[in-house]
């Protein structure tokens, strides 16, 4: 069994606005073990990309107040200071992004920008270069040591990405965020990406939270999914429970609307209405106006949380008629 | 890179030829001849065409033109002034280190002040600092270079008579001067770094940054400051030209004797050869200006390297 | 909520301080403009000379000039040309660049080239230079002054509406024009210049401060407007030779035209926050 390395308690961002707070996340409450790659889907917007941030306290604007606790390797990360929070980032926990052109500086070669993060332990110049080099090796970068040379505008989007992993692997951090590493590269790409991802976990035992809206993705290397609807966690469990016991109303909507790959399932569904963006912090169910099964308490309690079993859980108030 | 700089220098030379001909034939489309006004009006007209075949001037204006370039490279020679009758070239060297020593103190106690106070704006965007900072930018944007030198004149040396009001003799006629083109020159410089600070802090890569662990001090020095630099670099070098042309003004208040003055008086005497050289100059310099601001810019952003000399390798 | 969009462009309008400040100053300038004749008590032109080099007082509100003339109402007729400037100055700038913009956008090619090469010229020159160099070969004169000032700013608009132009030529909705065999004139001003209009309305009111001041600098040089014009920048460079008897010969003008530039600068930034939101300045 697994440790736990991760594992988030009642997590809220909210954002401060002219008159008051908006809520981006609420009361999310998961752990990732070593080794386990985690996955948190959820339709654009759904605060998932938030999550992923705050964690590391690397939101863009600076009004959000993050409560509740993040507990990493038995620390509350949450509470720590700016300098403390500077020492796990990059060492302890990575984190790779949606867009590599945009992530990486472009005045900068791809390999001093790698380089950067591996002298901060103290490494000599020369030999954080080479581990640069080996590093590139290793993410199957064909042409390393010209590649470190060059700069991010001369490298496609799958490269720059590479680049990206790299440079948050340099320091062999537990736990990887990877938010959306693959929405903005092409699918061939996207496969290796997931291939490399897929070794971290098995070679090195590396952790990774992997932030996505792509179901394809989480069908082929997630081991525990958490489902997000407008800021809270739906359902969680292994992928085998999301995708072949689906409890929550959203849950089984958004299976029922992938394409499998039979064709007995006739037209896609889908979901009416939209996902809100931020919404004020009121009681009651979030989907509520979306859920064909909604009942009168959905609009004025918030649900509780309910087992399917230890790992599988899920928070609606259809959950009080199963028992 | 090579490729990227000789382009500019071409453009840059091209550009060169076209202005310094319509400078210099812009003395043609004036009223009147510069013989004329040499002689006086008590000249008789025989003399007046001797005078002319002896200054050339009956030639065609292209032969003018090219004599005239030709003089100006390869000699120095400007022609003579027809108002004080010297050499243009020794008005000239009297008069242009004195503008350049004025103009290049002001650039650089305006960019040693303008760059900080815009940087720390964008940081501390929003707060006290800021808002007395854009606020005060916003009124000298408003007030007129002349205005305002006539103003510090009024209370710095009449009132206050601490500093003369005119003359070149010793550092305090710097003062006077030099203040106005900075509070002149301030307020675009201090505007274009915070809101280039600002784009740039929120670019993503500074996110990436602060998520290796590099800590604040190195990412705004290495990360933001060197991406902002790129376009207050680019502004530094292009305010060159604009102080120089505002600096007429200045220099006409305060009474220095330097370019601006120079050219004001000559425009009012007609003195054209003068008139035409000075412009020469500061077409020039603008011109090398131009030149230098894009070579750094090729030096300082990599992705401006490649696009202009070709595709991507 | 059904407002009409007219309304609520309006409000809007209403909600945005730099617009509302720059509004109220701009058409105090016209008021004093335009009943320049009600509100000054004396004429620009009128001499007193038993009151030469008087002080502010509660006959001569900003005071007496050398000859005896109320600073006052000089400056109020002063409005008038102020306006002036700015109305002529823009327009021609505007007639200028757009023309050319539209030329070099809408054809391409070699008029593009050409005319950009010759909008490239203007810059090489440093704008007061190259008006003084203008106002040099036409003559002096508030008019010159003007020209002067328009040939040297023509560039900047031409260059934007290039771009515009280019842009909105690639879209699909001019192509039922073309295809009907339309003139370009035609198809230039039915639908280039309609999509256009909202970034030339925030260009010209940031250019219009620009305007006021290098043609009030040109008449502080002197080869702008000539005496006895009420010309603010004329009235300055008159006062220097009083500084020390009178400075509010000097001040007075300035102030007046402070306001003014004041009033264009931040009736421009509120024009861009609410016609062309992406423009907006941090």
């Amino acid at each position: 069994m697994n440790e736990e390395l991760l594992k988030l308690n009642k997590l809220c961002v909210d954002y401060k606005v002219k008159g008051g707070y908006l809520s981006a996340v609420k009361n999310v409450s998961f752990s990732i073990n070593k080794g386990e790659i985690f996955a948190i889907v959820g339709e654009s917007g759904c605060g998932k990309s938030t999550i992923a941030h705050s964690i590391l306290h690397l939101l863009p604007e600076h009004n959000e107040v993050i409560k509740g606790n993040i507990y990493f390797k038995g620390s509350d990360i949450n509470q720590f200071t700016e300098k403390q929070l500077e020492g796990i980032r990059g060492r302890d926990i990575g984190m790779i992004f949606q867009n590599p052109l945009d992530s990486l500086n472009p005045v900068y070669t791809t390999g001093f920008q790698v380089a950067e993060g591996i002298m901060l332990d103290n490494v000599s110049k020369i030999d954080a270069w080479n581990r640069v080099v080996q590093l590139f090796k290793d993410v199957k970068m064909p042409d390393a040591e010209k590649r470190a040379e060059s700069y991010p505008h001369e490298l496609s989007g799958g490269m720059r990405q590479r680049v990206m992993i790299a440079m948050m692997l340099a320091r062999m951090p537990e736990l990887l965020i990877a938010d959306e590493p693959t929405t903005a590269l092409d699918v061939t790409i996207e496969a290796q990406i997931l291939n490399i991802i897929k070794e971290l976990r098995d070679k090195h035992n590396t952790a990774v939270m992997l932030i996505t809206h792509n179901f394809g993705l989480v069908a082929e290397v997630a081991d525990m999914v958490a489902v997000m609807y407008a800021g809270e966690v739906v359902e969680q469990g292994t992928v085998y429970d999301i995708f072949d016991n689906p409890k929550h109303p959203y849950t089984t909507l958004l299976m029922k609307a992938l394409p499998r790959k039979t064709k007995k399932e006739g037209r896609l569904q889908t979901i009416g209405g939209s996902v809100p963006r931020l919404t004020e912090n009121k009681p009651g169910c979030r989907f509520e106006n979306r859920c064909p099964y909604a009942m009168d308490v959905c609009k004025n309690q918030d649900p509780a949380e309910y087992n399917v079993t230890d790992s599988h859980t899920y928070s609606c108030h259809l959950g009080k008629e199963v028992k | 890179m090579r490729n990227y700089i000789l382009k500019r220098l071409g453009i840059g030379l091209l550009l060169l030829f076209c202005v310094s001909f319509l400078v210099f034939s812009m003395m043609y489309m004036m009223p009147g001849d510069p013989v004329t006004l040499m002689a006086g009006p008590l000249a008789k007209a025989e003399n007046l065409e001797g005078l002319r075949h002896q200054y050339g001037l009956d030639r065609p204006l292209l032969v003018q033109y090219a004599d005239w370039m030709k003089k100006m490279i390869f000699e120095g020679d400007f022609g003579i002034s027809y108002k004080y009758r010297i050499d243009v070239a020794a008005l000239l060297k009297k008069a242009i280190p004195i503008s350049l020593k004025l103009t290049a103190t002001t650039l650089v106690i305006a960019e040693a002040v303008a760059i900080p106070l815009g940087l720390m704006c964008a940081f501390k965007k929003d707060t006290l600092f800021d808002r007395i900072t854009v606020n005060t930018t916003l009124i000298l944007t408003a007030i007129p270079s002349f205005w305002l030198a006539v103003f510090m004149m009024l209370i710095f040396a009449v009132k206050l008579k601490w500093f003369p009001l005119s003359g070149f003799e010793s550092w305090r006629n710097y003062v006077l001067p030099v203040a106005t083109g900075v509070t002149g020159g301030l307020a675009g410089t201090i505007r274009l770094t915070k809101s280039e600070a600002l784009e740039v802090l929120r670019e993503k890569y500074v996110t990436t940054a602060y998520a290796k662990g590099l800590d604040r001090k190195t990412v705004l020095t290495k990360h933001v400051l060197r991406n902002s630099l790129i376009v207050i670099t680019v502004n530094l070098f292009m305010s060159f030209p604009w102080l120089i042309s505002g600096y007429i003004i200045i220099e006409k208040i305060f009474g220095i004797p330097g370019m601006g003055s120079l050219l004001v008086n000559s425009i009012i005497y007609q003195d054209f050869n003068v008139v035409q050289a000075i412009i020469m100059i500061v077409t020039v310099l603008t011109i090398i200006c131009n030149i230098l601001s894009d070579v750094v810019l090729g030096m300082l952003d990599p992705r401006i390297r490649i696009s202009v000399t070709g595709g991507d390798k | 909520m059904n407002d009409s969009p007219l309304k609520e462009f309006l409000s809007s309008c209403y909600k945005n301080v730099n617009f509302m400040i720059g509004f109220i100053i701009v058409l105090s300038i016209i008021i004093l403009a335009i009943f320049a004749d009600q509100i000054a008590p004396y004429g620009y032109d009128e001499a007193h000379p038993q009151d030469i080099l008087v002080g502010p007082s509660s006959q001569y509100l900003f005071g007496t000039d050398n000859m005896g003339r109320d600073l006052f109402s000089r400056i109020v007729y002063g409005t008038r040309i102020t306006l002036k400037v700015a109305l002529i100055g823009a327009g021609l700038e505007l007639i200028l660049g757009v023309t050319i913009g539209l030329i070099c956008g809408y054809f391409g090619g070699f008029w593009d080239r050409a005319l950009t090469f010759i909008a490239d010229m203007t810059w090489c020159i440093p704008g007061m230079i190259m008006a003084l160099a203008v106002v040099t070969i036409i003559g002096s004169g508030l008019t010159n002054a003007i020209i002067a000032i328009a040939l040297v700013g023509w560039a900047s608009y031409a260059r934007m509406v290039r771009a515009k132009t280019m842009s909105i030529k690639n879209q699909a909705f001019i192509e039922p024009g073309i295809s009907f065999g339309e003139s370009s004139p035609s198809i230039m001003f039915r639908y280039i210049l309609p999509n256009i209009i909202p970034v030339l309305i925030v260009t010209i009111s940031m250019e219009l401060p620009g305007i006021v001041m290098s043609t009030t600098t040109l008449s502080f040089l002197g080869v702008g407007s000539q005496p006895p014009s009420p010309d603010w920048g004329l009235m300055v460079s008159e006062g220097i030779n009083f500084i020390s008897r009178g400075p509010w010969l000097c001040i007075f003008p300035g102030l007046a035209l402070i306001y003014t530039v004041f009033g264009f600068n931040v009736l421009g930034e509120g024009l861009r926050d609410l016609l062309d939101p992406r423009m907006k300045s941090q």
